[in-house]
C-alpha cells in the first residue's frame, strides 16, 4: 500500500509547487517604479539623429576597432503584416515594411510629426488650402528601373482616387485614404493633379485641407511604381486588393530596400536597393521576423535571434536596461485618456467628472504604468501639436478637493462601473491591467467604488463603441501626422457611444477648425477647442505614452520617429 | 476494404455538416465582432457598418449560412478578415509547422513512454511501477504552456542551450520546398539547416510531449503487465530465448498493439496544445494562427481552420482503423 | 520396478510453495522425487490441482521467481536445475530439455509466423542461417505430420486449426532434438479423434529422436499406451509410483483404483454406471494433518486421520497408504 501513498503524495507536490509557481503571475499592485532614471525622448532622439547626421554613428568607430559588420538586420515584430501594398494597409506592421521599401513625398521631421523633404524637395500651399505645389527630387529610380517623375505622383492620386468599389474602398483597407479624402471618384475632396515638366506638380482640392503636406507622410500616399502596379496589381472586380500579385511578391517603391521574399506569417526579407538616390543602406539586408507572444519577443532579443523589437512593456524595460540592452524612446505622440460616459449618470455631473480629475495622480500614473519618458497630459493632443494650447484649465492632483466636489454634488459613496481591456496592449496604454489598478486605487481613496468590467479587446470596445452601457473607460489614440483634427475629430466632432457628448458648440469649434485653410489659421482655431474640451471634461487626459524599443548592443544606427517613419537605411549591426 | 473506406468517408459528411452549422452559430454567439477587432481604437460606428457591408455580415444569418455552405462546396473556404489570406491556403501553410511539431512530441513520447511503461508493467505493483505513473502524471497535471514556459527560460534563456524563438535561425537562408523545414534541409542538402530546424523543435516537442507522454506510459504499463501473464510468454521462456528477444518478439509486438492504434487519436489531444506550445515558442503554425484568429473574432479563419482539422482528424483516424490490419494478423482477413 | 537406463533427471525431494502477501503459504507440491532415464518415458498423473504442472514448470525454472519457494533438487546430467543461472538454464532451456503446453492457440504468439516461431528455437542455439532454419522448420512440420508444410511457414496461428497447432508446439520442442520432452496435458484442450493422432504421433516421435518423455494428463487413457512409468500425484505429492503394467493390472492406492474405474471404456457394458471418485479435488485434508485423500477415501481407517502416510516401497511400486487396495480391482 506504501505506493499508492506514495502516487498520491507525489501528485499533491507537482500540484502545490505548479500554484506555487502561478501565484506569483498576474498581481493586483501596480509594479513599482524601481528607479527608473528620467528619460527625456525628445532629447535623446535629437542626439541620435544628430550622430547618424554627421556619419559619426559607432560604425566606422567599431570598424577601426576591428569588428565587421553582419550582413543583415533582424528586426522582430509583433504580427504579421497584412499586406505589402501601403495603400491596402493601416497596421504598424505592414507600414514598417513600407517604410523600408517606399518613400513619400514628404516624410516626418527627425523627432517630429511635422513634414519634411523627401521625393518632394520643396512645397508651397495656396491661401485658401486648396492648391499644393510640389517640386520634385531629380534622379529618382524605382526598384524596377523605372524613373520617378511628376507623371508618376499624378498617376498615383489617380490611382488612389479611382480605387474599384467592393472591398478596394472599404474603410478597414483603405483607411488612410477614405478618412482624409472622405470617399472616392466624385465623392472624394481631391480635385485633379496636373504637371508642370518632370519636376513640377500641382495638386488641387475641392475644399480646403490645412495638414495636406502633413498627411502626405503616411506610407498609405508612398509613391508607387506605375509600371509594376499595371502588370501585377489588377484587382478583380469586388476582389481582394492585398491578395494581388503586386502586393504580397512585386511591391515596388523608391526605398532604400527592395523586397526579396515573403514568408507568410513567419518573416519579410528586404535586400538593398543599390540604384538609391542617398546611395545604398549599411547594411545589405532586412529581415522582419514575427514573434507574436511578446515575452517570446524579449526572449529573442535575449538569445540573438533578433536584432531589436517594438513596443517593448513597462514591466521589461529595467530587466533589458540591466541587461545591457540599447534602449530607445520614441518622442510621444499618442494620447491615454479615461472615457467619462455622459450617458450614464452621474457622470453627466461636470462635478463628479471634475472630482475624478482630481482624484488621479498622473504623474504617478506615469512613472509606475508607463514606459520612461513618459509624461502627463493636459489636454487631448501632446504638445508637438500644431493647436496645443498653453492655456487650457489644468486639473491638479487634489484629492481633498475630489472629495469636496464630490460632496458638492452629493454623491460621497459613488459607484461607478469602470471598463478597461485585458490582453491588450497599444503604444498609450501598454499594461491595461495595471493603469486600471493604479487609477482604481485613486479614486477608492476619495470615496468612489469601482466595479470592473474586464473584456478582452473587441468585446471591450463594442460596448465603449456600442451603446450607452458603459461607465468610465481607459482608451487612448495614436497620430500619424501634424493634425489636431486627427486626435479631436473622431472623437469630438459629434455625438458618440463612446462619450455621450453632446455639446455642439464644440462640435462646432471642431468643423470651423477643420475648414479653415492653412495651419497658421488653424492653431487658435483649435487652441480654443481644447480649451472648450477640457472645460467641459468629457474625459480626463492622462498621459502621453513613449513606445520604446530595445536594441542589442551591437546594433547602431536607428533613429527613432514618433510616427513610427524609420527607415534602416542607416542602420548598422557589428558582427559578433 | 475499399468498400470500408468508402463507408467511412460517407459517415463523415453529416459530421462535419453538422460541425460546420456548429460553428458558424459559435462564433457569432462569441462576444465582440471582427469589424470592431479589426478597425481596434479607430472604430467609429460609421465605419463598423461599412466593414459589416463589405463582408455581409449584416445579412440575415440563414443567408451567411448558405453563401458559407454554398462557397465550401466549391472548395471556397473564404478568407481571413484580418490577414486577407485564403483560409484553405493559410491552413496548408501553417500545417507543416504544427506537423512537425506534433510528430517530434509523438516521437518524444513513445520513446520515452514505452520503455518506462514496459518497466512500470514488468515491476507493476512495486514503488518503480508507483514512481513512473506517477512522473508520467506530469503531462496530465501540469498544463502545457507553463510546462512551455519554464522549459524555454531554463534551457533556452537561462542556460542558452537552445534557441528560444521561431522554426529556424534567420540568418541560415535556408532553401524550404515542402514547408516542413527539417524535411526541407535534407532535401535541398542544407544539413545545418535541417538540424537547426530539429533544435528549435527539441524544447517545444519535449513540453507537448508530455500530453501524450502519460497516456502512453498508462497503456504500454498495462498491456505489458497483461501480456507478460500470456501463455506464450511462458512458450518463449521454455524455448531459452535470450531476454530480450522475448521482450522485443513477444511482450512488445503484443502489448504494444493498443498503444499503437491509440497514437493517431493522440494527435487530437496534441492539437489542443499545440496552439499554446506555439505561441510560446514562436512556431508559425495552426496552433498560433488560431489563437490570434480567436482574439481577432476572425470567423472565416475559425470555422474553416477547425472544420479542417476535424477533418484531417478523421482522416488519422480513419488511417489508424486500416493500419490495425497491417499491424495485427488476426485482423487483415475481414 | 524394470532395470533402469543411465539417469537422465533425478528429481529429489522437490517442493514447491507459493506465499501471497497476507495468506497462508500453500505448499502446491512437496516431496516429489522420481528419476527419468534415457529413452524413457514417464506418466506423471493426477486431478487439476494435484500439482502435476508445477512439478513440471519448476523443473523448467518457469514459475515466477517472486512469492515461490522452491526446494529440493531436480539433476540433470549431474547438475541442479532449480540451481542453476539464468543464463546456464537457458543454454539447456528449449535445446536439452523441452516443452510442450496445454492450450496451443494461447501458447503460441498470434502476431508472430509459425515459420518464425519455430526458427527462432533454432537460430538461438544453433548456428545457422536464416534460410537454414526455415528449411529445418518445414522439415520438422513435415515430420509432425503437417500437410503443406512450407505454406505454414508464413501462417499465423489463429489461421490453423487445433490440432495442428498442437502439432506446431510439438515441432517447436523438437526442433533441437532435445533429450527430455515435457508434455504438459497436450491433448486435453484437442478433440478425442485428433488426441488420439498426437499422441501417436508423439509416441512415435519420441521414439524416433530418442528422447525421454514426461507426459503429465489426468487422464489415465494417456499414459496406458505411452509410459513405461507412472506417477500418481494427490495434492502435491505422490501416491502411487509403479510400471505400467502392474499399475494398471492392479492399482494398489485407493486413488489409482478411483481414477481407473471413472475411465470410461469403449469395451464396457452400456448401462455399467461410470464411478467417479467421490468428492472434489477441493475435499482435502493438509498432509500435516494425516492422509489428504482421505476425506474422498472409501477404504480410509482410522490411521488415515492420525498420521501423514510416507511414500514407501511396497512389492516392486512405491505406494503412500495405510490401507491399500488388495488384489481384486478391475482385470485391465
Amino acid at each position: 500500500m506504501a505506493f499508492r501513498t506514495l502516487r498520491r503524495a507525489s501528485a499533491a507536490s507537482v500540484i502545490a509547487l505548479y500554484l506555487l509557481a502561478v501565484s506569483g503571475c498576474g498581481t493586483t499592485d501596480p509594479p513599482e517604479n524601481s528607479g527608473q532614471p528620467d528619460v527625456d525622448a525628445q532629447q535623446e532622439c535629437q542626439d541620435l539623429a544628430a550622430q547618424v547626421e554627421d556619419g559619426e554613428d559607432s560604425a566606422d568607430d567599431r570598424n577601426d576597432a576591428g569588428g565587421e559588420t553582419a550582413d543583415t538586420f533582424i528586426f522582430g515584430s509583433s504580427a504579421s503584416p497584412i499586406t505589402l501594398n501601403p495603400l491596402h494597409a493601416s497596421d504598424s506592421d505592414s507600414f514598417r515594411v513600407a517604410h523600408q521599401i517606399f518613400e513619400t513625398l514628404v516624410e516626418a521631421e527627425p523627432c517630429g510629426p511635422g513634414p519634411s523633404p523627401l521625393l518632394a524637395t520643396d512645397w508651397t500651399s495656396s491661401d485658401d488650402g486648396k492648391t499644393f505645389d510640389f517640386t520634385l527630387r531629380d534622379d529618382v529610380t524605382f526598384h524596377d528601373g523605372t524613373e520617378f517623375d511628376a507623371d508618376v505622383v499624378c498617376w498615383n492620386f489617380e490611382h488612389w482616387n479611382n480605387q474599384p468599389e467592393g472591398m478596394a474602398q472599404s474603410a478597414d483597407i483603405t483607411y488612410h485614404w477614405s478618412t482624409l479624402f472622405k470617399g472616392f471618384g466624385d465623392d472624394s475632396i481631391y480635385e485633379s493633379c496636373t504637371t508642370s515638366g518632370d519636376s513640377e506638380v500641382t495638386i488641387e482640392l475641392n475644399e480646403p485641407f490645412a495638414s495636406f503636406v502633413n498627411a502626405l507622410a503616411i506610407p498609405a500616399f508612398s509613391m508607387q511604381s506605375p509600371e509594376a502596379l499595371e502588370k501585377w496589381g489588377q484587382i478583380e472586380d469586388g476582389g481582394d486588393p492585398t491578395a494581388t500579385e503586386y502586393a504580397t511578391a512585386h511591391p515596388t517603391g523608391t526605398g532604400p530596400y527592395q523586397f526579396s521574399s515573403w514568408n507568410r506569417g513567419t518573416s519579410v526579407n528586404l535586400t538593398a536597393f543599390d540604384d538609391y538616390w542617398d546611395g545604398p543602406p549599411k547594411t545589405p539586408h532586412v529581415t522582419i521576423k514575427t514573434i507574436e507572444d511578446p515575452q517570446a519577443r524579449a526572449d529573442a532579443l535575449r538569445t540573438g535571434d533578433v536584432d531589436a523589437f517594438d513596443l517593448v512593456a513597462p514591466g521589461d524595460v529595467p530587466g533589458l536596461r540591466d541587461e545591457d540592452f540599447t534602449l530607445i524612446h520614441r518622442p510621444s505622440y499618442n494620447i491615454q485618456y479615461l472615457g467619462m460616459n455622459q450617458a450614464a449618470p452621474p457622470l453627466d455631473d461636470l462635478r463628479v467628472r471634475q472630482a475624478i480629475a482630481h482624484a488621479i495622480d498622473r504623474e504617478q500614473l506615469m512613472k509606475s504604468t508607463m514606459t520612461p519618458g513618459s509624461e502627463a497630459a493636459n489636454q487631448f493632443v501632446p504638445p508637438v501639436t500644431n493647436g496645443y494650447s498653453d492655456d487650457v484649465t489644468e486639473y491638479e492632483y487634489d484629492p481633498e478637493k475630489a472629495r469636496q466636489l464630490l460632496e458638492e454634488s452629493g454623491y460621497e459613496d459613488l459607484t461607478i462601473e469602470f471598463n478597461y481591456p485585458t490582453d491588450v496592449s497599444r503604444p498609450y496604454l501598454p499594461s491595461p491591467q495595471d493603469t486600471f489598478n493604479q487609477i482604481r486605487n485613486d479614486l477608492q481613496s476619495v470615496g468612489i467604488t469601482v466595479v470592473p468590467v474586464a473584456d478582452q479587446w473587441s468585446v471591450y470596445l463594442s460596448k465603449i463603441h456600442g451603446g450607452e452601457d458603459h461607465g468610465i473607460h481607459v482608451l487612448g489614440w495614436t497620430g500619424e501626422y501634424n493634425d489636431a483634427d486627427s486626435f479631436l475629430g473622431a472623437k469630438f466632432s459629434e455625438e458618440t457611444p463612446e462619450f455621450g457628448f453632446t455639446d455642439q458648440e464644440v462640435f462646432d469649434q471642431l468643423a470651423e477648425a477643420r475648414g479653415l485653410p492653412t495651419p497658421e489659421e488653424q492653431e487658435p482655431a483649435y487652441q480654443e477647442a481644447n480649451e472648450m474640451i477640457m472645460d467641459r471634461l468629457p474625459g480626463l487626459p492622462l498621459g502621453h505614452g513613449v513606445p520604446v524599443l530595445a536594441l542589442a548592443p551591437r546594433v547602431s544606427g536607428y533613429v527613432p520617429s514618433p510616427v513610427e517613419d524609420e527607415s534602416w537605411d542607416t542602420v548598422t549591426v557589428r558582427e559578433e | 476494404m475499399l468498400r470500408f473506406v468508402v463507408i467511412r468517408l460517407a459517415q463523415l459528411l453529416p459530421t462535419l455538416f453538422g460541425l460546420s452549422i456548429l460553428l458558424f452559430a459559435w462564433v457569432r454567439a462569441l462576444p465582440g465582432d471582427p469589424a470592431q477587432a479589426l478597425l481596434g481604437d479607430r472604430a467609429t460606428p460609421e465605419a463598423i457598418d461599412r466593414i459589416n457591408e463589405t463582408y455581409g455580415f449584416n445579412e440575415p444569418l440563414l443567408t451567411q449560412y448558405g453563401m458559407y455552405l454554398a462557397a465550401l462546396f466549391r472548395g471556397d473556404f473564404g478568407e481571413s478578415i484580418r490577414m486577407h489570406e485564403p483560409v484553405l491556403s493559410a491552413f496548408f501553410d501553417k500545417l507543416p509547422a504544427t506537423i512537425e511539431l506534433s510528430v517530434v512530441a509523438l516521437a518524444f513520447a513513445v520513446v520515452v513512454g514505452v520503455p518506462l511503461g514496459y518497466i512500470a508493467g514488468r515491476r507493476a505493483g512495486t514503488n518503480v511501477d508507483g514512481g513512473i505513473v506517477v512522473l508520467s502524471l506530469i503531462g496530465s497535471v501540469v498544463p502545457v504552456f507553463f510546462l512551455a514556459l519554464l522549459l524555454k527560460y531554463v534551457f533556452a534563456i537561462e542556460l542558452e542551450i537552445f534557441d528560444s524563438v521561431g522554426r529556424q535561425n534567420a540568418r541560415l537562408d535556408a532553401t524550404h520546398t515542402t514547408g516542413f523545414y527539417i524535411l526541407d534541409g535534407i532535401i535541398n542538402v542544407q544539413f545545418a539547416a535541417a538540424w537547426d530546424a530539429f533544435k528549435h523543435l527539441i524544447l517545444p516537442g519535449l513540453a507537448l510531449g508530455t500530453i501524450p507522454l502519460a497516456v502512453i506510459v498508462r497503456q504500454t504499463r498495462g498491456a505489458v503487465s497483461e501480456v507478460i501473464h500470456e501463455d506464450y510468454i511462458r512458450t518463449a521462456r521454455a524455448k531459452g530465448l535470450r531476454s530480450i528477444t522475448i521482450t522485443v518478439r513477444h511482450v512488445m509486438r503484443n502489448a504494444l498493439l493498443p498503444v499503437v492504434t491509440t497514437l493517431g487519436l493522440q494527435l487530437g489531444l496534441l492539437f489542443s496544445g499545440a496552439v499554446l506550445t506555439e505561441t510560446v515558442f514562436a512556431l508559425d503554425g495552426v496552433g498560433q494562427y488560431l489563437y490570434q484568429a480567436i482574439q481577432d473574432r476572425d470567423y472565416p479563419v475559425l470555422q474553416g481552420f477547425i472544420l479542417l482539422i476535424a477533418l484531417l482528424y478523421a482522416l488519422i483516424t480513419l488511417l489508424v482503423d486500416l493500419s490495425y490490419g497491417f499491424i495485427d494478423p488476426r485482423v487483415r482477413e475481414s | 520396478m524394470s532395470e533402469k537406463k543411465p539417469p537422465l533427471l533425478e528429481v529429489d525431494d522437490l517442493s514447491v510453495t507459493f506465499s501471497q502477501r497476507g495468506r497462508d503459504p500453500v505448499e502446491a507440491v512437496s516431496e516429489v522425487s522420481f528419476t527419468i532415464g534415457e529413452g524413457e518415458n514417464v506418466g506423471i498423473v493426477g486431478e487439476s490441482g494435484s500439482g502435476k504442472s508445477v512439478t513440471s514448470m519448476a523443473l523448467m525454472g518457469l514459475l515466477p521467481e517472486r512469492g515461490v519457494t522452491v526446494g529440493g533438487s531436480a539433476r540433470y546430467q549431474g547438475k541442479d536445475l532449480l540451481r542453476m543461472s539464468r543464463r546456464e538454464l537457458n543454454r539447456i532451456r528449449g535445446t536439452e530439455i523441452a516443452m510442450v503446453f496445454q492450450d496451443p492457440m494461447s501458447s503460441l504468439n498470434p502476431v508472430v509466423t509459425i515459420g518464425t516461431q519455430i526458427s527462432e528455437v533454432i537460430k538461438r542455439h544453433n548456428r545457422v542461417t536464416s534460410k537454414q532454419a526455415a528449411d529445418r522448420s518445414a522439415e520438422l512440420l513435415d515430420r509432425v505430420g503437417i500437410p503443406d508444410p512450407r505454406r505454414r511457414l508464413s501462417e499465423y496461428p489463429h489461421q490453423l486449426s487445433g490440432g495442428i497447432r498442437q502439432r506446431v508446439l510439438i515441432a517447436i520442442a523438437l526442433a533441437c532434438e532435445p533429450k527430455l520432452l515435457i508434455a504438459d496435458e497436450p491433448t486435453t484442450a484437442l478433440d478425442v479423434t485428433i488426441q488420439a493422432q498426437i499422441l501417436t504421433q508423439l509416441r512415435e516421435l519420441v521414439a524416433d529422436f530418442g528422447t525421454s518423455l514426461i507426459m503429465i494428463t489426468h487422464d489415465l487413457g494417456v499414459v496406458a499406451g505411452l509410459c513405461d512409468e507412472v506417477h500418481v500425484m494427490y495434492a502435491g505429492r505422490i501416491v502411487e509410483s509403479a510400471d505400467r503394467r502392474p499399475l494398471f493390472a492392479q492399482p494398489r492406492h485407493p486413488y489409482t483404483g478411483g481414477l481407473l474405474q471413472s475411465v470410461p471404456r469403449l469395451d464396457s457394458p452400456r448401462d455399467e454406471p461410470l464411478e467417479p471418485i467421490p468428492g472434489s479435488p477441493t475435499d482435502t485434508l493438509p498432509w500435516s494433518e494425516g492422509c489428504a485423500f482421505q476425506p474422498r477415501c472409501s477404504n480410509a481407517v482410522d490411521q488415515c486421520l492420525q498420521q501423514t502416510p510416507r511414500l514407501e516401497p511396497d512389492d516392486g511400486r512405491l505406494l503412500r497408504c495405510f490401507n491399500p487396495l488388495e488384489g481384486g480391482g478391475r482385470d485391465r
